[in-house]
């Protein structure tokens, strides 16, 4: 039976996966046309200002994972399904490792701009509490006692921490910030951003989106193999 | 694999393409910053694609294993 049951699993996401890095491959590739030759050079930043095109899009990214994480965290809590365990997972997972270079290149833009690589702003702050709170998140996962309760607190922690997502957001607005105002979405004022550059920063922002949709689709789909891994080994032994 | 490939071929042309020729530009001494900040974001990204490829293969190696375990053991499946 276990041996069937070997023979049927396939490691892997398929072709879907391999469209999505096809996509991702040839929108990157005009993504640094558009970044590196296409949109003008801000006037006052000057060249350091183009981190803006991966600082903000790479945040973007981190926001919309930790959003599937409370969205599928809230759904394993109602329907104890073990698939969306996975995704908040996978989410979590990728969204530390895009807020993470997302924190650490706009301290590298903040150097040259604001003379510190970092400063205790609303914004820089509640961004350091965000990730702070979702690398728990991954410790409260690795060190829970077992699968059931790695699910459900992580769960928990998942969805109180993206609580502060909105407030990282709106911090600038809120507080008085070093950080700039918002230049995208419904709350910007119209005419902050040139138009070559909204155009930019919105096919960047597509380009890394699909880089996470590949990610973690292919995290999804290990995760659920290693899970059947760990029901064949229970079967061999 | 191919992922790495990608991602390599998009990371390092950027930042050396970035300074204008034959004219000096606003802020054109933090060519160096321009460079880390690009390099930190594929670097990051690269080295986490090539731990989920590494995993996969991991898995694949074990699926392998678990296969010939099971077919010693049960010839007649």
């Amino acid at each position: 039976m276990a041996t069937v049951a070997a023979s049927r699993v396939e490691v892997g996401q398929g072709a879907g996966g391999q469209l999505l890095l096809a996509a991702s491959g040839v929108l990157g590739l005009v993504n640094l046309y558009l970044i590196f030759f296409w949109v003008p050079t801000e006037q006052v930043m000057g060249i350091v200002q183009r981190i803006f095109y991966v600082h903000v899009p790479t945040v973007w990214v981190g926001f919309v994972a930790f959003f599937f994480v409370a969205l599928s965290s809230l759904a394993y809590l109602i329907k104890r399904d073990v698939k969306w365990d996975h995704r908040a997972q996978a989410a979590a997972e990728i969204g530390v490792v895009f807020l993470t270079v997302s924190i650490v290149s706009g301290a590298v833009w903040a150097k040259p701009v604001w003379g510190t690589w970092w400063t205790w702003d609303p914004k820089l702050t509640s961004v350091f509490v965000l990730w702070v709170m979702f690398i728990g998140y991954l410790i409260v996962r690795a060190y829970a006692p077992g699968r059931r309760q790695a699910a459900t607190w992580s769960a928990v922690v998942g969805i109180i921490a993206f609580a502060d997502v909105p407030i990282v957001y709106l911090a600038s607005e809120w507080w008085r910030s070093l950080h700039p105002e918002l230049v995208a979405g419904p709350l910007s004022e119209s005419g902050s951003l040139e138009s070559s550059m909204r155009i930019t920063l919105y096919f960047s922002t597509l380009t890394f989106t699909l880089i996470f949709a590949y990610l973690f689709r292919t995290r999804v789909a290990q995760r659920r193999d290693e899970d059947t891994m760990d029901e064949l080994r229970a079967a061999v032994s | 694999m191919m992922m790495m490939v990608l991602v390599l071929a998009l990371a390092f042309p950027a930042t050396t393409l970035a300074a204008p020729i034959g004219h000096e530009a606003a802020g054109e001494s933090n060519l160096g910053f321009l460079f880390t900040g690009f390099s930190v974001v594929w670097v990051g990204l690269i080295a986490y694609a090539f731990y989920v490829n590494r995993r996969e293969q991991a898995l694949r190696r074990e699926l392998e294993e678990l296969r010939h375990q099971l077919a010693d053991k049960n010839p007649s499946d």
